[in-house]
């Protein structure tokens, strides 16, 4: 069994076809990403498996169960979690604090009215290691919104991380992000894939991280998968050539 | 630093006049019913206008249960206890229905809310004496372990104020520090995300709204027997002005911000009302000129001038 079924999802922005019928299957531990011109439908495919918006038809299924129409926390809770395209972090807290809320949500602790956050020795540390893994240690006490851009953007996966789950959806992770961000991201991805049982789609442009990090690459067009397949099968299609590649 | 802040305003009764200790009991009350407030304001991001409506449900809970059983041991108890539970059900009612409200639609919805409990406080005669409000409210005597206490004698009726304020502001502090003040505040700076990270965050601004309602009521419930009245106006929208301006005064960014706000501006009421009776005109001048000056509130200027004196008179570094 799949761990995420897309079956015939179509969904329409004022009458524009922004996702015009896509079927899509991801299996547990994949790394799959997807390419495609801008406006091509990516993200707002992130936005409807996500529970952003919801599907004009189609069904969207994760581990067996349908997840089409639920609420975001809902789907988060059953173990998809995102990170944005332009960074949505919480402007107004600590680096550390942005990732140690990700950790007591994904604990389910952030009803308790009685403990000191800062006396949860466990989920501070873990919150700690994630900074460590993203390279964000030395700016964990500053407010995020006074971060460089750069670090915004890996504080957004970072939040991502922060929980336990199955599948991770990043939307252009390493905009904004210079060289060295970018290869620490790839490093680190290639450490939650290695893992094992963790799936990874991903939407990117930049092509050389695509075919280096992803072992299968979609192409979107138009709200539809054009193509699908290793990345060097994918490299060389024609249409792929044509629309996207620009050979 | 809290310890040391508790017993000043213990000892402050042994230097002031009765007039004054009464004038500070106030403000302890306003500060608690203003740092209620900011909880849902400045640690959630909701501004509410009905906030008043909560108070006096507090107020005429506990003016009713005393006007009742007057010369009772237990009624304070009693009276604390009904105003809480009133308005913890209140604050549930009219937080099922606006917390999925946001902005001015939640501040408006708010005050129709307030303005309901206004009205129901003016027309419903018999329970809450219309628009003569409930007075000539026994002052209570409290049965403690030690025995029993006459709250009228001296100034016992201070203390019971300081206690309650103390022990409530404790339990803020906490509940602001914990797992649930993080994710308040957390929704409060981007409620997408929040959700995206698993969070119902419509619970969260309820939870928020009810705690905040419940310590709205219980300033409340000790601002009736202090006054001796619980009158209507305490539920006009136009005292729900009350905790918004003294929260932009200390700043609802700092947990104490409200509280200090409070004193600001009680004090500045008073004294300006010493020399005219356009208290109001001056009081706006000053309103605006702070507001437009200390953005974030007074309270980190009052901070940093604390630190620099106690550096001076002690020439080390001040504790937090």
């Amino acid at each position: 069994m799949s761990l995420l079924e897309i079956r015939g999802v179509k969904y329409s922005i004022d009458g524009f076809m922004a996702v015009a019928g896509v079927d899509l299957s991801v299996a547990r531990g994949e790394l799959a990403a997807i390419i495609g011109p801008n406006g091509a439908g990516k993200t707002t495919l992130f936005n409807l498996v996500s529970g952003f918006l919801t599907p004009d038809s189609g069904a969207i299924y994760f581990k067996g169960e349908k997840i089409t129409g639920l609420p975001p926390y809902k789907i988060v809770r059953k173990g998809i979690c995102r990170a944005f395209q332009l960074v949505n972090i919480f402007h107004n807290m600590t680096v550390l604090q942005n990732v140690r809320m990700g950790v007591l949500a994904d604990r389910g602790i952030t009803a308790n009215l009685f403990r000191d956050t800062e006396g949860l020795s466990e989920v501070n540390e873990e919150a700690e290691r994630i900074l460590e893994a993203m390279g964000l240690s030395p700016y964990k006490d500053q407010v995020a919104s006074t971060v460089p851009h750069g670090f915004q953007k890996s504080l957004e996966i970072g939040i991502a991380l922060s929980h336990k789950a199955d599948l991770l959806l990043l939307d252009e992770p390493t905009s904004g992000m210079n060289p060295e961000e970018t290869q620490a991201f790839m490093r680190l991805m290639e450490g939650v894939f290695g893992g094992g049982g963790v799936s990874v789609i991903i939407v990117e442009h930049d092509m050389d991280l695509v075919f280096n990090l992803a072992r299968r690459v979609l192409v979107m067009c138009e709200g539809k998968i054009v193509a699908d397949g290793k990345p060097e099968q994918v490299r060389e299609d024609e249409l792929v050539r044509r629309i996207y590649l620009g050979a | 630093m809290w310890l040391l802040a508790v017993a000043i305003l213990a000892c402050l009764p042994q230097v002031l006049s009765k007039f004054y200790v009464i004038l500070l009991g106030s403000i302890l009350i306003y500060g608690l019913f203003a740092m209620s407030f900011n909880i849902q304001f400045g640690y959630t991001g909701l501004l509410s206008f009905g906030h008043a409506g909560l108070f006096a449900a507090g107020a005429y809970a506990a003016a009713y249960v005393l006007k009742h059983m007057p010369g009772s041991g237990i009624s304070m108890y009693v009276a604390l206890i009904f105003a809480l539970g009133l308005s913890l059900a209140l604050s549930a009612v009219i937080g099922a229905v606006c917390v999925r409200l946001s902005g001015w639609v939640f501040a408006m919805v708010t005050l129709a809310f307030g303005q309901v409990i206004y009205t129901i406080l003016y027309k419903w005669r018999d329970v809450t004496g219309g628009d003569d409000g409930l007075y000539g409210i026994a002052v209570p005597k409290l049965i403690l372990p030690g025995g029993m206490i006459d709250l009228s004698a001296g100034n016992n009726h201070y203390y019971l104020i300081l206690l309650v304020v103390a022990v409530s502001v404790a339990v803020m502090r906490m509940v602001v520090r914990s797992p649930f003040g993080n994710t308040i505040q957390a929704i409060r700076d981007n409620q997408t995300r929040a959700q995206f990270i698993g969070l119902n965050v419509w619970n969260y601004k309820l939870g928020s709204f009810v705690l905040s309602g419940v310590f709205a009521g219980l300033a409340g419930a000790l601002f009736s027997p202090f006054k001796g009245i619980a009158s209507p106006e305490l539920a006009n929208w136009a005292f729900s002005a009350n905790p918004v301006i003294m929260s932009l005064i200390g700043g609802t960014g700092f947990f104490v911000g409200p509280l200090v706000g409070a004193l600001v501006y009680r004090l500045l009421e008073h004294f300006i009302a010493l020399y005219t009776s356009y208290w109001m005109l001056c009081f706006g001048i000053v309103l605006i000129a702070s507001v437009l000056s200390f953005r974030s509130g007074i309270t980190p200027y009052l901070a940093r001038g604390a630190a620099r004196f106690y550096e001076a008179a002690f020439g080390k570094e001040a504790p937090e």
